[in-house]
């Protein structure tokens, strides 16, 4: 029993069925509001029937600094998943895939390129998941992460940056299938 | 506010520059006296002013200040933004923050007025006012850019939606917020009409007006202030346009407007209207004829519902278009499970809600009524998901008692039955047991007989209260044999152990605390058979987080046992794990932390690393969050044009100041100090203290959504019976306040290095006098509510200390010759009182024993009152009779001082607090020896073994030890507690 609608502040204290996990991080609430003053069209949210956020999506399009016009690592207008959680008891229910799709109805909206996002080279599930959304990699960002997920001997874990065209990229310019090929450092990625 | 050294203006040598930015005042003051007379400029009178300020000498320090109200009352202009930004830097902390709107507010106007076209300074000055939240020079500021700039749109809407906010701001006087909303609501309806007119005469988007409602966020505000401020009929014609119309808006993908526009015309009552934009919204199909399912939210079905339930008598045809809407939906090709699990479901709602009323749901044994069967048919397809039961409680407890029955016991045990998989098996015979559990926690399943014996449904027993202990016991042992059963099963061990194993551990811990709650006695002390109950519960949860560490409902369960039965270090280790902090510690943060510092105040030690990092994680959120008057995302949104977010951040800073939660931390934090003895800065200056007067209305957000939520709503949650006592309220917190005001006011004690002067003695008594005067008005106000919003202990607390208020002012000026002396007898008799009643709230016997050394251990929010109650009482008299030697030795006359036996009768008060002082102490004492002694493990082990009971089956007794090792942490924690 769920109803999507944007995010309004005061959700936050309704937040606990996804923010108890721990797998979602807690951040301050200047992050959350930055979200929503600026992006509140990719700030979703999915409520249950009590009130309960039982997942949320926020995302932001920007581009890459102008200086940066002229390197192979400048990103065009392009929206970004910036976190995605769906509480534990709600998954399996397709909620996830919802708040996805209205992100990328909200960027096209946005006219963007393309979405991407973030995720770490272990977590399997979030790949398979973006892959069946139709999301690929565009490229490596090696030791992105401080620590690893699964493997405590190492420390450090690679980024994918999965991507994929939004409709103002008919030609799919912006993804590549060979993205896991490709592999970029930490400070190439702005 | 923010005291960053702010940049000096282009142009500024280099000398004085380096002074500046190296502090050196005394430089820059020459300097800049140099500057400004060569160049007759402002700005380096300004800075010379400035840099004065920054000078330790008292005679300079307000320099700045002064300037300021010169120049405001002078009605000068300061030009140069830059100028401004400086003195609202040196006046930081000097000048009170609500003053900004008369100070430095207006000087911002008057310089943007001075140049109205220097975009630069206008925006700079706009957005100084924002964070001050001074609406009203914000809102001439805008106008003025709006005017200067009108072919920048944005600056339209920036005018609108703060004219907007100044119409709906309680700062604003009723009659100007009428005008200001007129205004708003003006502007926006031209720039509406713009939009309607560019569209009649087929205008390209380039030439059509800027300044007309575009974006989705300009529409949202549109709907805002027509809703806020227009009337019936101009939201009807808003809802009629052409192009701003709820299905157009939704159309376009813009939901938000759709459920604006339903809000509103439910509230309104215009069901038809309701109903037809939900069909029309849920029928949306796209370009190539297929359901968008956009709509298809539980909430809209809902309200498409509930309006169909209201026209029926006039629409018959409704029930009918919303059963052939389901049924178009349903047979979408490309829907998603959860749109799915939506339709069904509103299906069943349509049933409920549109269908027969008066049906039985079971006749002969079987299922007959129309919702029943639809609800079967709902659980049968979905009683695989995990929130199938939350998603049908609600239904299932509008059944009779015999189709709530048949589905507990009949239909869900035999659709456990026909699933060979372990897993599903397994989850659908906890949905069977939770059920059942709903069942026996249901009003409905008991009965008055012939003779007026109470009788439950189910079994028929004769029962004493809603709870059927014989059904709870016998479901509890189900419950226990089922969980035997499937930790010896090998079948999908991990999903198993994951998914079903902790939910079944709450619920056979939940049978076993509604032995011991009954009717639920939120916050009462427990007999020793109860607390049985609950440290059995507790010792199998704990087990059970053993094995599934983290897991959010075992871990808020177990906290609210641990902290219900004093055992607080174990609390704050379950606590941290679940890693409750930042952004939703104010939703969150009472369910550990409200009554924690009467329970083991020196948990919460500031002076150990683990106490400091618990106070740390409750309080700074408050510190980030609240930096500024108005949060600076509030410019992001501006900035960006997102107008709902104009909107809703500032209401929501607006709560998050007044949120019970930061002054429950502000609470905990004082009693944990006066309890160690270990004091800090003055509550004065603490602005969790100065910015709440007696008006402010405290609020309450506590987040129970990840609690279990099983027990029939016909009965009290089980979050709410474990509590130690009602939520942070209103009254409460400012109760709290009070009483900590008073504490720090008897127990003030000046600075070694301060010297008091001849007067000083007078101004200290003016102050205690309106202090008290203060605290003797307020304490009333909020005394005056229902008994349900603070335990009986705090009651009593509180009431004594306005007793003592009272007291303590008839005291000081006391004359002999009027006749209050009757009524300081009845106040000090009524203290007497309080202070014995306050005793009796703690069951305490003679005779050591284990039962008696557990009542203890849960009677430590008691004994922490009776603590602060007799450090008040002892604090007043102790303060009485100073005071009234004082008077005997400067008023010889004998006038102003108490009569003999009324002096003895405050120092008989006096004795009566240190003799239960005393008596605390050696609470205490005991408790140490007991929780200590070799002999209190096996007795405990003995004693929670003892009697009936399934649950003892599957306890390992593997968590008594922690639970001994918090109990032993919380006593000698106890030991460090002053006892005055």
């Amino acid at each position: 029993m769920t109803t999507f609608r944007r995010f309004r502040p005061d959700d936050v204290n309704k937040f606990s069925k996804c923010n108890l996990d721990p797998l979602t991080e807690t951040y301050e609430l200047n992050f959350y509001l930055q979200y929503h003053a600026k992006w509140p069209s990719l700030f979703q949210v999915c409520e249950d029937s009590e009130g309960n956020i039982v997942g949320y999506i926020m995302g932001k399009v920007e581009s890459s600094p102008d200086a940066y016009k002229f390197s192979e690592h400048y990103l065009p207008w392009h929206a970004h998943i910036t976190a995605l959680t769906v509480a534990p008891e709600a998954r399996r229910q397709g909620i996830g895939k919802i708040l996805v799709e209205q992100l990328e109805a909200a960027a096209d909206t946005h006219n963007t390129w393309f979405m991407d996002l973030f995720v770490r080279s272990s977590n399997a599930k979030a790949i398979a998941f973006y892959k069946e959304l139709g999301y690929s990699v565009f490229r490596v960002v090696k030791d992105y992460y401080g620590e690893h997920a699964t493997d405590p001997d190492k420390d450090s874990e690679d980024a994918f940056d999965m991507r994929k065209s939004m409709k103002r990229d008919a030609k799919h310019e912006h993804v590549r299938d060979d993205g896991e090929q490709h592999e970029v450092h930490p400070e190439d990625v702005w | 506010m923010n005291r960053q050294r702010p940049r000096l203006k282009n142009g500024v040598d280099l000398q004085l520059q380096s002074a500046f930015h190296d502090g050196n005042w005394p430089v820059v003051i020459r300097l800049a006296e140099k500057r400004a007379k060569l160049s007759n400029d402002q700005y380096y009178e300004c800075l010379k002013i400035c840099a004065e300020s920054q000078l330790d000498d008292p005679s300079t320090k307000f320099a700045a200040v002064a300037a300021v109200w010169k120049h405001v009352k002078d009605g000068s202009t300061i030009k140069d933004v830059e100028a401004i930004e400086l003195m609202e830097w040196a006046t930081t902390n000097l000048i009170d923050p609500d003053d900004f709107a008369e100070t430095l507010g207006p000087l911002r106007v008057r310089a943007v007025k001075a140049s109205p076209k220097d975009k630069y300074a206008a925006t700079r000055c706009l957005e100084s006012c924002l964070l001050h939240w001074d609406l009203a020079s914000a809102q001439q500021i805008a106008a003025i850019i709006d005017r200067s700039f009108p072919q920048e749109r944005d600056w339209l809407f920036w005018n609108i939606v703060i004219t907007h906010l100044l119409s709906t701001s309680p700062l604003t006087t009723p009659d100007k917020r009428k005008l200001y909303g007129t205004l708003a609501q003006k502007q926006i309806e031209r720039a509406a009409q713009a939009a309607e007119q560019a569209q009649d005469s087929n205008e390209a988007s380039n030439k059509a007006p800027s300044r007309r409602v575009k974006t989705e966020e300009e529409v949202l505000l549109l709907y805002d202030i027509v809703e806020t401020h227009g009337t019936p009929q101009d939201f009807r014609k808003l809802i009629s346009s052409p192009i701003f119309s709820p299905v157009v808006q939704f159309r376009q993908g813009r939901k938000e407007v759709v459920m604006r526009a339903i809000a509103k015309l439910s509230r309104d009552g215009d069901w038809p209207a309701v109903f037809n934009l939900c069909n029309d919204c849920l029928s949306d199909c796209d370009a190539d004829g297929q359901l968008t399912l956009l709509a298809s939210d539980i909430a809209m079905w809902r309200h498409l519902i509930t309006a169909a339930s209201h026209v029926k008598d006039t629409n018959p045809d409704s029930a009918n278009v919303v059963q052939k809407l389901l049924a178009k939906l349903l047979s979408s090709s490309h829907m998603r499970p959860m749109y799915r699990r939506n339709i069904l479901l509103a299906r069943v709602l349509a049933v409920f809600s549109l269908g027969p009323s008066d049906e039985s749901d079971l006749t002969d044994g079987q299922p007959s009524s129309l919702r029943l069967r639809e609800l079967m048919r709902y659980i049968d397809d979905q009683y695989l998901s995990p929130a199938c039961f939350s998603d049908v409680k609600t239904l299932m407890e509008s059944l009779d008692a015999a189709g709530l029955k048949y589905l507990a016991f009949d239909h869900l045990p035999k659709l456990a039955e026909v699933d060979s998989n372990d897993f599903k098996a397994a989850s659908t015979r906890l949905l069977a047991h939770k059920t059942q559990y709903l069942l026996l926690t249901h009003r409905t399943t008991k009965h008055r007989d012939q003779n007026q014996q109470l009788k439950c449904t189910v079994c028929g027993s004769a029962v004493e209260s809603t709870l059927c202990q014989p059904c709870l016991s016998q479901l509890s042992e189900a419950c226990v044999t089922f969980y035997s059963s499937i930790t010896k099963s090998e079948g999908e061990k991990t999903k198993i152990n994951a998914e079903i194993l902790p939910e079944l551990a709450i619920l056979v811990a939940f049978c076993s605390l509604n032995l011991a709650f009954g009717d639920g006695q939120a916050g009462q002390l427990l007999k020793p058979q109860e607390t049985r109950h609950l440290v059995r519960a507790l010792l199998l949860l704990d087990d059970q987080l053993a094995q599934n560490s983290g897991h959010s409902q075992l871990s808020l369960v177990l906290t609210q046992l641990h902290i219900r039965l004093g055992s607080g270090a174990r609390a704050s280790d379950i606590w941290d794990v679940i890693g409750v902090k930042r952004t939703i510690i104010d939703s969150l943060g009472p369910i550990f932390y409200d009554r924690l510092s009467t329970i083991s105040p020196a948990l919460l030690s500031t002076y150990d690393s683990w106490g400091s990092h618990l106070m740390d994680l409750l309080q700074s959120h408050y510190v980030n969050s609240l930096k500024l008057r108005m949060h600076q995302r509030l410019i992001d949104a501006f900035e960006s044009g997102s107008y709902g977010s104009v909107i809703g951040i500032p209401q929501y800073i607006e709560s998050l100041r007044s949120s019970g939660t930061r002054a429950m931390s502000l609470v905990e934090a004082r009693r944990i100090e006066r309890f160690l003895g270990q004091p800090s800065r003055e509550l004065e200056s603490d602005p969790r203290f100065y910015e709440v007067n007696d008006d402010t209305n405290l609020t309450q957000t506590v987040d129970y959504g990840s609690f279990p939520s099983w027990n029939s709503s016909t009965i009290q949650p089980m979050h709410l019976n474990l509590r130690l006592g009602p939520a942070p309220s209103n009254r409460r917190c400012h109760l709290s306040m009070l009483a900590e005001a008073f504490h720090e006011l008897l127990t003030y004690k000046s600075p070694a290095s301060y010297k008091a002067s001849a007067g000083s003695s007078e101004y200290d008594h003016i102050f205690i006098t309106e202090t008290l005067a203060r605290l003797s008005n307020s304490f009333p106000r909020f005394l005056a509510g229902p008994d349900d919003e603070m335990t009986q202990p705090e009651l009593c607390y509180f009431e004594t200390i306005s007793l003592l208020c009272t007291l303590l002012s008839l005291c000081i000026d006391f004359d002999r010759s009027s006749d209050i002396a009757d009524a300081l007898h009845q106040i000090t008799d009524v203290l007497s009182l309080s202070l014995e009643n306050q005793r009796s709230q703690i069951l305490h016997s003679e005779k050591p024993s284990i039962e008696r050394t557990l009542t203890m251990l849960g009677s430590m929010h008691n004994i922490a009152m009776l603590r602060d109650t007799t450090a008040a009482i002892k604090l007043a008299a102790q303060w009485i009779l100073n005071h009234n030697e004082k008077e005997k030795a400067r008023d010889r006359s004998g006038r102003s001082s108490l009569p003999k036996e009324l002096a003895a009768k405050i120092k008989d008060l006096q004795t009566a607090a240190e003799k239960s002082i005393k008596e605390g102490q050696a609470w205490i004492a005991e408790l140490k020896t007991e929780t200590m002694s070799r002999d209190f493990e096996p007795q405990l082990k003995k004693w929670v073994l003892e009697g009936e009971g399934a649950i003892k089956s599957i306890l390992t007794m593997d968590s008594l030890p922690g639970l001994i090792d918090s109990w032993q942490l919380n006593v000698k924690g106890w030991l460090q507690v002053k006892w005055p």
